[in-house]
């Protein structure tokens, strides 16, 4: 026998888990061969180690906290299922469903009603001050600037652009963007 | 009178949950102790043992023979532990900062290695050979832990990794390579005393 098949065959020597025959022809080799026998007790300490690895235990109270986490989404998990609710007890909730839905609409409608009620009557005393029915960043009138070569600056159709970027974008504030809304509305 | 193994997984089987409970408290520990061994960390440990009993809970008409409930959890508990070690390999290994762990979860670990009486040496060789295992590959690692560790018997090992039992001699020689080349130096000066 070779130190190549030996050694191929000393793990399982060890593990007494090797025919015998072949049981038999290691021993003899491993009798004439120093090298393989020292291989063959470095094999055994290694194993004599590992075996000795001392138990890996995280404790008492590690277990009393994880195994009823183990149970609960184990056997508790499979509790019975929730009673079926009644046809009572569906129409009544979705009958107040029904009526919160309404209220909130019209709660909206007011909120919207009020604004623009306000944003008119500030119009309205807008218009009274400079005597016009046009929003005052409409009634002062740019069309007389010219620059050096005598073009208008803005023209009347530019300035009425301008109010309306301007009241989309927010600048004069909810009631003012209100104010304008008739103005834009008409496309004067 | 308390049941033996198989009547409790028998049970189980049929639906027995105090059964269940029963089997958990029983083999909670070698679970535990697995795939802490493969792991290396508490946290991936935990894991794994919470994991598995919901995945057996959950599986548990796939057992046919309830011998083999041992393999059937086992082979849960390591298949579980492979991917989360595949999961870790491609995020950077989690360590075993112990530090880390609640309090009495330390002392516990600590406990269990041998005490200073015993010698430098002996805690030393004991943390190489552990650093040793983790180096391994995860096949290999698992084979020499179950096997030189743990103490299963191959056709066993072959049971619980769903191999050939051809594989798991080759892995075990493989992986006993590995590791006596690792700690050639220390087992020679140990040899030598």
């Amino acid at each position: 026998m070779t130190c190549l098949y030996a050694r191929s065959h000393l793990d399982d020597f060890l593990d007494d888990d090797i025919a015998a025959a072949d049981a038999l022809r290691v021993k003899e080799h491993l009798e004439a061969c120093p090298d393989c026998r020292a291989e063959l007790e470095e094999g055994r300490l290694l194993r004599t180690l590992l075996s000795q690895q001392p138990p890996v235990d995280p404790g008492p109270r590690y277990w009393s906290e994880v195994t009823p986490l183990i149970m609960a989404r184990t056997v508790e998990s499979d509790a019975p299922a929730p009673e079926r609710v009644s046809v009572d007890e569906i129409v009544r909730y979705r009958g107040t469903r029904l009526v919160r839905s309404v209220v909130t609409l019209a709660a909206s409608l007011v909120l919207l009603y009020v604004a623009l009620t306000l944003g008119s009557g500030h119009r309205a005393a807008m218009a009274k001050q400079t005597a016009s029915p046009r929003p005052v960043f409409l009634a002062a009138s740019l069309t007389g600037l010219t620059g050096p070569d005598n073009f208008a600056i803005v023209t009347p159709q530019e300035q009425a652009d301008m109010a309306r970027i301007t009241a989309v974008m927010g600048a004069p504030g909810i009631l003012g963007r209100f104010t304008v809304l008739p103005g834009l509305l008409s496309f004067e | 009178m308390s049941k033996t193994i198989p009547e409790l997984v028998a049970g189980f089987v049929n639906g027995d949950q105090a059964a269940f409970a029963e089997l958990v408290k029983l083999h909670r520990r070698k679970v535990y102790s697995l795939a802490f061994r493969l792991l290396g960390n508490h946290l991936d440990a935990d894991e794994v043992v919470q994991e598995t009993f919901v995945r057996v809970y959950r599986r548990h008409k796939e057992l046919k023979d309830v011998a083999n409930f041992p393999s059937f959890l086992f082979r849960i508990a390591t298949n579980y532990a492979i991917d989360l070690l595949r999961k870790r390999k491609g995020h950077g290994a989690i360590t075993d900062d112990t530090d880390a762990l609640p309090g009495e979860i330390q002392m516990e670990l600590a406990r269990r290695v041998r005490t200073p009486s015993d010698s430098y040496e002996s805690k030393v060789l004991m943390v190489e050979i552990t650093r040793a295992i983790d180096r391994l590959p995860p096949r290999q690692r698992i084979t020499a832990i179950l096997h030189d560790v743990e103490g299963y018997t191959k056709p066993e090992i072959a049971s619980i990794l769903n191999c050939p039992e051809a594989t798991v001699r080759s892995n075990l020689h493989i992986a006993r390579n590995k590791l006596k080349k690792a700690l050639h130096k220390r087992l020679n000066a140990k040899e030598q005393k």
